[in-house]
């Protein structure tokens, strides 16, 4: 009988040293210095807008509104104006507090919004601090705002978990010889179960929650408007000012259509900036500077005006191409909101440590046919998937590539040599053209002759057997040989830095049928007989090792992609004796 | 020195899928443990990343700081014991002393021979 005690020493990374310690808290603690200094600010600014919910709820009397421009901060912003009176236990009392923290904006629609709201001689509420009655406010600042406090949080977060991580030291344990970990391995079931269960899924739910918002306002909501604005009412309007906006980032600069425009409705004048519903800026100025071309200052043209809430209008209320930048973050959602459901839904297999524990999970089989009996079998993947699965990632490498293509070949033919930039995007570029070429061997072999198997027991136990038969449909004279294989594969992913590889090795084929050749054609049909080894491994499926069966189906014709297809079958333990 | 030692009854090393495998822990340490955990489990050895899944356990609450204790748990049917190229899987009874980690353990055998099932050429 063997009998183990392990230590481990250490671990596998070797220990930074104390000045790369130092030089590593330096770099973080810039990100901690600021992540407080803006959780101050914004919590500061979270807190007062919390006090203001406790303020009196108070009627008051608008004596005088309007909308000033400002342009004294180098761009023009439109900042809502009002005088009110109000009642308190001394006398009335006059604010001119709007917001807190209010400044305007560039866009004059909000001012509009809050001109219609509070007119002169209107009536309204306020609300006044009960601690000092001399100050109140028209408006209370939405709760929404205090999520940005989280922000600033998460480099926080990174600064001081990072410095804490560098400088934190296990505690040797007690029991253990100073300097030595022991680390069961069974341990690490346990670690796996709260990673599967909790971790992966909420951080991969939330790629897919930041993708649902972003495509909500990016695309969602703009293009509701596009629709609902097919009814909105055309309404003469007179450019003001027309420009193209530059807005200066860190390492580029993005490029917004200004049209400024007034349009009168219900027998008042507004003004707008919305060119179209799709707010915000990008690269390419040339597009933007047509756009402002056709709207010069001082020209007149038409906007559409929404009947229900005339602050809102728009130039134009069609889609135009930026809608499709907005559809980038439906990746989010289908990578996180996919990734979220695979990793909850494997969360019971691998890693359940209760007492009397899942014996079910512990088994690690991979999922088991929804028949266990005769019945036709499912290709891994159909002709026309692959097709659609290489069509995409051609599309979706070519179509970035292009975008470089396209700047070198546009500063090409502005005069430019083609340089350096063409001779590093060449192996991208190879790479597209040979996941063209894939695709078209992908498209052609959508006509071959398309098989379909049976199978008589879709369970079958080590050491068992189940009869196979297939049919060809299509015109099967064109395959020279065919041949049917049971094929046993080990499967291994392994993370090495931030790569995630996975190795494949065959350790078993089996042939089951295999014509003559150039009697391939004679075999439309047929039927073998599937005899799994007695001594070999059942189906094992754990989140980084698997054990996989499979039939293989090929059939070779000359001149033309083969018939290539795989049917996943599952091989069964059972114990000696018989049963499983 | 702290210890803690696996017998497996009858120092049986290979068992079938299904049947029950039972034996004794013994343990010795500096501090006593919160509890003491035994565990029938299996994990993966290899290329890939290792996988590790815990069948059955069976916990001894404030066990002190030196004593034994038998247990029974029994094994489920799959998955077996293998090696392959790329992956070996191996089950193991091991006794962990919490929160310490002091662990000791019994490597033994699951499949239907009771021996490890070879596939294809066995894992460097």
């Amino acid at each position: 009988m063997k009998v183990r005690f392990r230590t481990r020493h250490g671990g596998p990374d070797r220990p930074v040293s104390v000045g790369g310690k130092i030089f590593l808290s330096l770099f973080l603690s810039v990100f901690l210095g600021m992540g407080l200094v803006f959780t101050y600010l914004v919590a500061r600014s979270a807190v007062g807008t919390i006090k203001t919910y406790r303020w009196e709820e108070t009627p008051c009397r608008i004596l005088e509104s309007g909308i000033r421009e400002d342009s004294s901060g180098g761009s023009r912003k439109f900042v809502f104006e009002a005088a009110y009176e109000y009642a308190t236990p001394a006398g009335s009392r006059t604010s001119r507090t709007i917001r807190l923290g209010d400044s305007g904006s560039d866009d004059p629609t909000d001012a509009e919004k809050l001109l219609s709201k509070y007119p002169k001689g209107a009536s309204a509420r306020c609300y006044v601090n009960p601690s000092n009655r001399e100050e109140a406010l028209l408006e209370r600042n939405s709760l929404w705002s205090l999520l940005f406090v989280f922000l600033p949080l998460i480099f926080v977060a990174v600064g001081g978990g990072g410095i804490a991580a560098v400088w934190w030291k296990p505690k040797p344990r007690p029991g253990i010889d100073a300097g030595t970990v022991v680390e069961p391995i069974s341990s690490k079931g346990k670690r796996s179960t709260a990673l599967a269960r909790g971790c992966l899924p909420a951080f991969l739910g939330l790629f897919f929650v930041v993708g649902a918002a972003v495509f909500y306002f990016a695309f969602f909501r703009p293009g509701l408007k596009v629709f609902a604005s097919r009814s909105w009412p055309q309404v003469p309007a007179r450019v003001i000012s027309s420009e193209v906006g530059s807005h200066t980032g860190d390492d580029s600069t993005t490029y917004s259509v200004d049209v400024l425009y007034e349009y009168e409705f219900g027998g008042r004048t507004f003004r707008s900036k919305r060119y179209e519903f799709l707010g915000g800026s990008s690269s390419g100025y040339d597009g933007k500077a047509a756009i402002v071309a056709r709207y010069p200052a001082g020209s007149t043209t038409v906007c559409f005006v929404n009947p229900e809430d005339p602050t809102e209008a728009v130039l134009h209320r069609g889609f135009t191409k930026t809608y499709l930048v907005a559809l980038v973050p439906i990746l989010f959602m289908v990578v996180g909101g996919g990734g979220a459901i695979l990793a909850f839904r494997s969360r019971g297999r691998i890693g359940s440590a209760a007492p009397g524990a899942d014996l079910a999970a512990a088994r690690a089989m991979p999922a088991t046919p929804a028949i266990s009996g005769p019945g036709p079998m499912k290709a891994a993947a159909s002709p026309a998937a692959k097709f659609g699965c290489l069509l995409g990632v051609a599309l979706f490498w070519n179509g970035i590539v292009s975008v470089f293509v396209w700047q070198v070949v546009k500063a090409w033919r502005a005069g430019g040599g083609l340089g350096c930039d063409a001779l590093f995007l060449l192996p991208f570029v190879a790479i597209g053209l040979f996941l063209f070429g894939a695709v078209g061997h992908a498209f052609l072999a959508i006509f071959n002759p398309r098989p379909t198997l049976e199978i008589s027991s879709h369970a079958i136990a080590v050491g068992g057997s189940a009869n196979v038969s297939w049919t060809f449909t299509g015109n099967v004279s064109r395959i020279d040989t065919l041949t049917l294989k049971l094929v046993g594969v080990e499967e291994a992913q392994y993370r090495r830095g931030t790569t995630t590889s996975t190795d494949r090795e065959t350790f078993a084929e089996i042939t089951l049928f295999e014509s003559a050749p150039g009697m391939g054609g004679m075999a439309a049909s047929g039927t073998a007989r599937l005899a799994v080894p007695a001594d070999t491994m059942h189906s094992f499926e754990a989140p980084h090792n698997k054990v996989i069966w499979k039939l293989s189906l090929r059939g070779a014709i000359a001149k033309w992609p083969d018939v290539s297809e795989e049917f996943p079958i599952v091989v069964t333990p059972v114990r000696e004796g018989g049963g499983s | 020195m702290s210890e803690i030692r696996v017998a497996l009854a009858g120092g049986a090393e290979g068992f079938r899928p299904g049947e029950e495998v039972s034996g004794t822990v013994s343990w010795n340490l500096e501090i006593p443990p919160s509890r003491l955990e035994v565990r029938l489990f299996w994990h993966t050895e290899g290329k890939g990343d290792s996988d590790v899944q815990i069948a059955c356990m069976e916990t001894f609450p404030d066990p002190g700081r030196e004593g034994s204790r038998s247990f029974r748990m029994r094994i489920p049917d799959a998955p077996w014991s293998f090696s392959g190229k790329l992956i070996s899987l191996k089950w193991a009874v091991e006794a962990v002393a919490e929160p310490a980690g002091v662990a000791g353990s019994a490597p033994m055998v699951v499949s239907p021979t009771g021996r490890e099932i070879v596939i294809g050429k066995p894992a460097e």
